[in-house]
Order: C-alpha cells, then sequence, then structure tokens
C-alpha cells in the first residue's frame, strides 16, 4: 500500500512540470516568445536612443515615457553596473530613474549597443496563473567624456537577465469577451561585467 | 445533418430562455439628478434611472430604485444590494448596478457624487463621495455571484470648484475583477453631455439595444457604443471592459425560430448584420493608413516632422483613444487607444506596418484599428 502511495507521488511529480507546459499550445508558445522578444528588442532601441545625445531631445524624453511603458510598474528596478580597476559595482535604481539618469550621463558621447544575441528561456506557468520567462541580453557601453576623443573613456559589456511577466487578461473584441497575453518586463538584474578594449 | 443542426440550435434556444428565466438577477439602479447649484442640476439622470429600471424589470431583474441619493442613502443601498446577491446559488445570480448622475476621478478610483457632497479641495472628494471600486465593485465581487455588470453614465464633468479642478474629467477605467463586465458612457478620462432630451444618449440607446432578442451583453453595449458615436455626431466613444466567463442575455433568443436556422445565422445572433450597413467611404484606405503609419517611424524624416504628421494620422480616427489593436502572430497582443500608438510609432525605428483590419463609422472615420509589424 506504502509503496504504492510512493509510486503515486512520483508520478505526480513527474507529470506535474509537463502538465504546466502542455498546458501551452504551440501557436502560443511561439506567440509568447515573438511578443517577449518584441518587448526586449524595443527596451534595447529605447536604451540605445535615450543615451545617444546626438539624437532629438525631444524624442529621448518621449522614448523615456515609452520605455517606462514596457515594465509591469515603475517599482521594478534596473541594476546598472560599473568597473574601476578591475572591481565590478552594482547599482539599483527604479526603473525611470534609470532611464533619466541614462539620460543625463555626464558625457559628450554615450554609445550602448546591444549584442544580437538575446536568449529566451521556456515560458512557464506560475502558482499564481501568470506565465514567467527570463531573456538574457549582451549590452555593450562605450562612454566618450570628450566627444573627440578616439577612443572611449570607459567601456563594458555587461550581460543582463530580465524578468518577464505575462499576466492573461480579459478584453472585448468585436463581440466575445477574448483572453490577451500582455507581456510586461520586471526586474533586470546584471549577470556579469566585462571589461573590453 | 441541417434538420438535426436545426433542432440542436431550437433546443439550445429554449434552454437559454429557460435560464434565463431560473436566474436570480438583481439590480440596484441609481439616478442623482436634483443636485444643489453648487454642485449642477442635471436633467436626465432620473429620467434615465427610472427607464433603466423599468427595462431592467422586463428582463426579469428584481430592481432597487433610489433617485436622488445621499451618501447615507447610497451606503445604505450598496449594504443591501450585497446581502441580495449573497443569498442567491452562486452559479444563477447575476448583481447589476447601473448609475446615472455626476461621477469624478482622484487617485485612480471613481466617486459617484452624492447629492450632499460638499467638495471644496481635492481630499474632500475621499470623505464626500462613494467609491465605485472600494464601495460597489468589491462588494458585488464579495457575494455569491456569477455575474456582475456594472454600468456608469457618469462621464459627465468635474462639477467642482476650481481647486479641485487637476482631478482627472470623466471617469477612468475600473480595474475589473474576475466575472465583471463594467460598461461607461465615454472611454476612459473623457466626458459625455448630459443630452438635451428625455434621456441621456447613452442609456436611450442602451434600453433600446437591451430589447434586441439574442444579443449577447458584449453585442448589447457594441450596438450601443456604434449608435452612440453615430448620434453624438461622432464625439462620445463609449467604452466595456469584460472578465466575464459565460454568457448573458437580456433578452434572450426567442424559443420559437421564424425560419429554418443555419449555421450562418447562428454564429452572430446580430439584428443588424454589418453586410446590412451601408457601405460608406473611407476616409483613407487600408494601403495609404499603412504607409502613413510606416512613415511615422521613418528616421531620416525628422522627429519635429513626423510628429506633425502623427497629429494629421490622428484626425482619421474618430476620436483619439479609438481602440487600436497591435498584432502579433495573428493574436492580439497590445489593446491601446489610437492616441498611444501613434505616440510610440514615432519613437520606434525604421518598421513597416501593415493594416490587418479598419472599422470606420458612418462618416469613413476610423472607429477600431488592427495593425501588425512586419517581421
Amino acid at each position: 500500500m506504502r509503496i504504492s502511495i510512493l509510486s503515486f507521488l512520483l508520478l505526480l511529480s513527474l507529470v506535474q512540470p509537463s502538465r504546466a507546459q502542455d498546458g501551452l499550445s504551440d501557436e502560443l508558445k511561439e506567440y509568447f516568445k515573438k511578443s517577449v522578444l518584441n518587448k526586449v528588442k524595443r527596451l534595447e532601441h529605447y536604451i540605445t536612443l535615450i543615451a545617444n545625445k546626438s539624437m532629438d531631445d525631444n524624442l529621448r524624453k518621449s522614448s523615456i515615457s515609452q520605455a517606462v511603458e514596457l515594465f509591469e510598474d515603475e517599482n521594478r528596478v534596473v541594476q546598472i553596473s560599473s568597473l574601476a580597476n578591475g572591481k565590478e559595482t552594482i547599482i539599483d535604481r527604479p526603473v525611470r530613474t534609470y532611464f533619466d539618469r541614462l539620460y543625463a550621463i555626464k558625457a559628450e558621447k554615450v554609445v550602448i549597443t546591444f549584442y544580437k544575441v538575446t536568449q529566451l528561456t521556456d515560458v512557464r506557468l506560475g502558482p499564481d496563473d501568470k506565465y514567467y520567462a527570463t531573456a538574457y541580453i549582451f549590452q555593450d557601453t562605450k562612454i566618450y567624456y570628450k566627444e573627440a576623443n578616439e577612443v572611449p573613456d570607459y567601456t563594458d559589456v555587461t550581460e543582463k537577465a530580465i524578468d518577464i511577466t505575462i499576466k492573461p487578461d480579459t478584453t472585448i473584441v468585436g463581440d466575445k469577451t477574448v483572453i490577451l497575453y500582455p507581456a510586461k518586463l520586471g526586474n533586470i538584474n546584471v549577470k556579469e561585467t566585462r571589461a573590453t578594449q | 445533418m441541417r434538420f438535426v443542426f436545426t433542432c440542436a440550435v431550437f433546443v439550445s434556444s429554449l434552454l437559454q430562455v429557460a435560464y434565463a428565466q431560473n436566474e436570480l438577477r438583481y439590480a440596484l439602479v441609481i439616478g442623482n439628478g436634483d443636485y444643489p447649484k453648487e454642485i449642477g442640476q442635471l436633467l436626465n439622470p432620473v429620467n434615465d434611472a427610472t427607464a433603466m429600471a423599468a427595462e431592467l424589470r422586463k428582463a426579469n431583474f428584481e430592481v432597487q430604485l433610489v433617485i436622488n441619493a445621499t451618501y447615507m442613502q447610497l451606503r445604505e443601498a450598496v449594504r443591501g444590494f450585497r446581502e441580495k446577491l449573497s443569498a442567491g446559488p452562486r452559479e444563477n445570480t447575476v448583481g447589476l448596478f447601473y448609475y446615472a448622475g455626476h461621477g469624478v476621478q482622484y487617485q485612480d478610483e471613481n466617486y459617484l457624487v452624492p447629492l450632499d457632497a460638499k467638495v471644496q479641495y481635492e481630499d474632500d472628494i475621499v470623505r464626500m463621495c462613494f467609491p465605485v471600486q472600494r464601495m460597489v465593485l468589491s462588494n458585488m465581487e464579495r457575494a455569491n455571484s456569477r455575474m456582475n455588470i456594472i454600468i456608469l453614465d457618469a462621464c459627465r464633468n468635474n462639477p467642482f470648484p476650481a481647486t479641485t479642478r487637476s482631478l482627472g474629467a470623466g471617469l477612468g477605467e475600473i480595474k475589473k475583477a474576475y466575472g465583471s463586465f463594467v460598461a461607461y458612457a465615454t472611454a476612459p478620462g473623457s466626458v459625455a453631455s448630459d443630452g438635451t432630451g428625455k434621456n441621456g444618449l447613452y442609456t436611450q440607446e442602451l434600453l433600446k439595444a437591451m430589447q434586441i432578442p439574442g444579443l449577447l451583453i458584449e453585442q448589447v453595449f457594441k450596438e450601443v457604443r456604434r449608435n452612440v458615436l453615430k448620434l453624438s455626431g461622432e464625439k462620445q466613444y463609449t467604452w466595456d471592459s469584460s472578465n466575464i466567463i459565460g454568457d448573458f442575455y437580456f433578452n434572450p433568443p426567442q424559443a420559437t425560430p421564424a425560419a429554418p436556422v443555419t449555421a450562418a445565422t447562428t454564429s452572430i445572433p446580430d439584428k443588424k448584420p454589418d453586410a446590412a450597413r451601408p457601405v460608406v467611404k473611407k476616409i483613407i484606405s487600408e494601403e495609404a493608413l499603412a504607409k502613413a503609419l510606416t512613415g511615422l517611424t521613418n528616421s531620416s524624416v525628422a522627429f519635429k516632422t513626423r510628429q506633425a504628421e502623427q497629429q494629421r494620422v490622428l484626425s482619421y480616427f474618430v476620436v483619439p483613444y479609438a481602440t487600436t489593436n497591435i498584432m502579433i502572430g495573428g493574436r492580439i497582443d497590445e489593446r491601446l487607444t489610437a492616441s498611444k500608438v501613434l505616440d510610440r510609432l514615432v519613437t520606434l525605428p525604421d518598421s513597416i506596418i501593415k493594416v490587418v483590419a479598419m472599422e470606420t463609422s458612418e462618416s469613413g472615420k476610423i472607429i477600431e484599428l488592427s495593425i501588425e509589424f512586419e517581421e
């Protein structure tokens, strides 16, 4: 009897995770992937644009509002890292503060680019009926205190992990109530910062 | 085969009629119009509420009608309403709250304005007015109903003195709860006129749409939006949000089919199919609109120029808050206002935008748009 209960529990533990995955159709998984990558790409675009002092100032300011809207709320935290004497320092900033400071970096030229290798984990269903995933991006930062400088005064490459939350919501489309799956960005954590030449 | 299908639909219609008759339906209907002159009298809410109560009674609702309510009367009415909803069986009880009168939005909450509200400063709102989300919706949620419907014909204007002018105009969107349907006379943050006739425009059209047999609740409010938009000269855009599961009819489908029912006629029981509506000339074609939207993302054009173009494109919509869907892989990824989508487009890198679907009003302006980014 005890063996059968143990076998049942073992079987249950094996079945549970796959059932959560199996709840998603291939079509929905594909949609989640595209939707999340779309948000991440937009974030990368806005970071590049907000930091770029040669762009139209109004466009940079509008981009801050757009970037903030990508997040679940303004209480999410973005970690920023810097290297000095080979030592990594990490600071947490609330979303809007992060973008405001990015806009106002005290340097004549800031160039931020991203490697085209965004990685995305499988989307998993949480116990709260929300879906979760993590996206990894690689950010290349070059800061020139004087624009005339040919070599950047500061450079690094940082790997960042972006928490993604998809909270199903409903809306009325035409005559029917349908489910939407809006993907929102959560905290952004620094995984690793490396110096570059 | 068709005979079997016809029978199935007929039986289904009978079941829906029986279901509606057995369902316990409770409504609390409030009409506040006789405000003191500091707040401003409204002509229609009392008529609106009285007509709504009569119509709901025809739809098998047990109705409590409260006219010109003070804060305490509102509180008492909502408490009694919750008790009613709590008494019925969960799977078989529907609650409906209807309010016509002054409304105001303050700090993410919508407030109904009682007749005795004395508001001089913003923080008086919290003490003197009646919160919809905290007091009405939450009470309905905690009750035992399978579905809660809230109808707010309250987006008139901020009725309070100049010291409260920073308040949001009209009502904001309620964070809807599970099993709730919330309908507003106008889009969040905008205002509607009280009207000059016997009833306000919104309630007048709602009363008509509720009488059409076989319309699901979503279809009723779609019908209302279409008609209000037309009759207001495309100024008033009604709004609704839904989190309901299951169907609800104010007036269930007719039990006796007048003609043989086929699959084509059962999919959408709309009394006025789109095909029967007059064909109108669109203010802009899908192709030209796609080109204009794509142009907004053109990074070789100065941002200021793109912003000017943005205003021109916005004028193609009936209202700046007309619904605009952003699609990904055939699904709606985001559902935003036209204004928000255009604000975003001018900040995006060069993109190619396709128009997936476009619904226009009788003047040819866009009521609802679906777009997709080409990969």
